[in-house]
């Protein structure tokens, strides 16, 4: 199987502090990637190039073994804009009609199948659709070719609760098929619940690409321990990984990054009445990658 | 009507079609009407003809030596001489605008390019959906005409009539191109348009005053509208030569579109880029 996408020192940049700077990245076959960032990082422009509607000015873009360029690599991918337009005074199935002839392989079956499960209404014109319809549409769009590969822009912005979970519940079956998912966002808990690798993007440059469990572990966990005895803070604040480590009378009170081997033995030397963790806390450690390293 | 480009754009495009179709007819039907009164009362517009200046005769497609009062010179002076090619040259500019550079600017092209489909291939089936509109509206000027030609003692041969009306649907195909290939190079709707609207504006202008100012006679043919009529086709029948200047300009012109739209990127961004760059220049 072709590595699914693959970017090598790519850079695109237009106007101020918009694209990407030198960017290398792998998605796997058959993971599901989290394209994590502000809005504005470069997400979008990323995107943008795994479908050819722009192109790098430096690097190089490979998807699915070839080029993007090349319109056999695009019919084995689905691609969900950021910001969807359809041509609005065609009804749903028209337009799913329209696409699917372009592709040159229908995918009416599959197309009336997955509307029919997502509640979706093809006889109704685009224009009368409400936004969340109108993005159960683009998603039908995408995955109705049995794409290997398939592009999503922040596919749940702007929709509310029960269309996201739908959204989470389709991108959950065709992963189960095996096919590779490469899809954006914004907001953490979504990358969370979906995605089995996520790489961060901030202004335009990668910051960190890893697996969710490694990334647990280099979030911040907060702890607090009750002793039956009071122990100095000088035992913990010097730590590895422990930080902002406080004592009150016979409770202690620290945060702690990536392993928290050191601080359990430590511990472990007092009479410890209850122990409790606060989970991983992805929020605190991408709020640090969204400000930067210099913060 | 969904198996392609240029159907699905004829299957938008067909209720607007159809009032430029019922608009061209009714005023050339309307003018034709005209025609027996205009006949029976030649000499009084003789001699207010004779009071008007050359120069907004000519302006009008109206020369010297053609006569305005036979079926043919009354047809080139209502109708082919000015209306009947602005209405071919707007509705090109209109179509060739919205052919890619629409798409852009409303979104839509973003679904439609990440299909299998390749720029050439949305470029050139777009095209051909802007020569059989212009084609339809070409039938619709002959079949006016033609009806003219019954009712009302407007006859031209059949021939020479499908000559005009051809060489209309070439100029319109040559400005509707000239507008597909800005929006290809660019993306800019309102620039095609612009555009086509400047280039169109100065060659008929060059034409008409190429005709009465000796300096500028050797420049007509730079101007498209010179293919258009100067072999006056109503009463000659077609020009080969100019068929073929005209035709071929509008394909050099698709040839433009076809390797602009390649080189770019697509969609919002990149090529609005340019405007805020001026305003900061400017301001």
């Amino acid at each position: 199987m072709p590595v699914p996408i693959r970017l090598t020192g790519v850079t695109k940049s237009y106007g101020k502090a918009r694209g990407v700077v030198d960017l290398d990245l792998e998605v796997r076959p058959g993971e599901v990637f989290g394209y994590l960032g502000p809005n504005g990082a470069g997400k979008t422009t990323t995107i943008r190039m795994l479908v050819d509607l722009i192109r790098p000015q430096k690097g190089t873009v490979e998807v699915l073994g070839g080029s993007p360029v090349d319109p056999a690599i695009r019919r084995r991918t689905g691609y969900l804009p950021g910001e969807v337009e359809f041509y609005e005074r065609m009804s749903g199935g028209d337009f799913l009609t329209y696409i699917g002839n372009l592709r040159g392989d229908g995918g009416d079956e599959l197309a009336e199948e997955l509307s029919e499960r997502i509640d979706l209404d093809l006889s109704r014109r685009i224009s009368d659709l409400s936004k969340g319809n109108r993005q159960k549409l683009a998603l039908v769009q995408a995955l109705m070719h049995r794409p290997e590969l398939v592009v999503l822009d922040e596919p749940t912005s702007g929709l509310d609760p029960l269309v996201q979970q739908e959204v989470y519940r389709l991108i959950d079956e065709i992963r189960a098929e095996g096919v590779t998912i490469f899809f954006s966002s914004h907001v953490l808990s979504e990358v969370e619940r979906v995605a089995d690798r996520v790489g961060i993007i901030r202004e335009g440059r990668l910051v960190e690409v890893e697996e969710l469990e490694a990334l647990r572990l280099k979030a911040v966990r907060t702890f607090e321990v009750v002793f039956e005895d009071s122990p100095s803070i000088s035992e913990f604040e010097s730590l590895d990984g422990v930080r902002s480590a406080g004592v009150h009378g016979n409770i202690l009170h620290c945060q702690v990054i990536g392993s928290i081997d050191e601080l359990i033995k430590v511990v472990a030397r007092h009479p410890v009445r209850n122990l409790v963790s606060h989970g991983a806390d992805l929020e605190a450690l991408f709020l640090d990658y969204y400000r930067g390293e210099e913060d | 009507m969904l198996n392609n480009v240029t159907l699905k754009t004829l299957r938008d495009r067909r209720r607007s079609l159809f009032w430029w179709v019922v608009g061209t007819f009714g005023y050339l039907v309307g003018i034709g009407a005209v025609y027996p009164i205009v006949e029976e009362n030649q000499e009084q517009f003789e001699a207010l003809l004779a009071t008007y200046p050359e120069g907004l005769l000519a302006a009008m497609g109206v020369s010297g030596e053609e006569s305005l009062f036979d079926p043919v010179g009354f047809m080139q002076a209502e109708a082919l001489g000015w209306v009947v090619p602005l209405v071919f040259a707007i509705y090109g500019a209109v179509q060739g605008a919205r052919a890619v550079a629409g798409e852009e600017e409303d979104g839509t092209i973003d679904l439609v390019m990440a299909t299998p489909l390749s720029r050439s291939g949305l470029v050139w089936q777009k095209w051909l959906a802007l020569v059989l509109m212009e084609l339809v509206l070409g039938i619709a000027v002959f079949v006016s005409i033609a009806v003219d030609g019954v009712f009302f003692g407007v006859e031209i041969p059949l021939g020479n009539l499908a000559a005009g009306a051809l060489m209309a649907v070439l100029l319109g195909v040559f400005f509707g191109t000239l507008a597909l290939a800005v929006g290809s190079g660019t993306g800019l709707r309102g620039l095609s348009v612009g555009v086509v609207t400047l280039v169109a504006a100065g060659s008929y202008l060059l034409n008409s005053l190429g005709s009465m100012v000796e300096p500028l006679e050797a420049l007509k043919p730079l101007s498209p509208f010179y293919y258009y009529d100067s072999s006056n086709p109503l009463r000659n029948g077609v020009d080969i030569e100019h068929v073929l200047i005209l035709g071929g300009l509008a394909v050099f012109l698709l040839g433009v579109s076809l390797v602009a739209v390649r080189r770019r990127d697509l969609g919002v961004g990149g090529m609005r880029l340019p405007i805020p760059q001026l305003r900061k220049a400017g301001g």
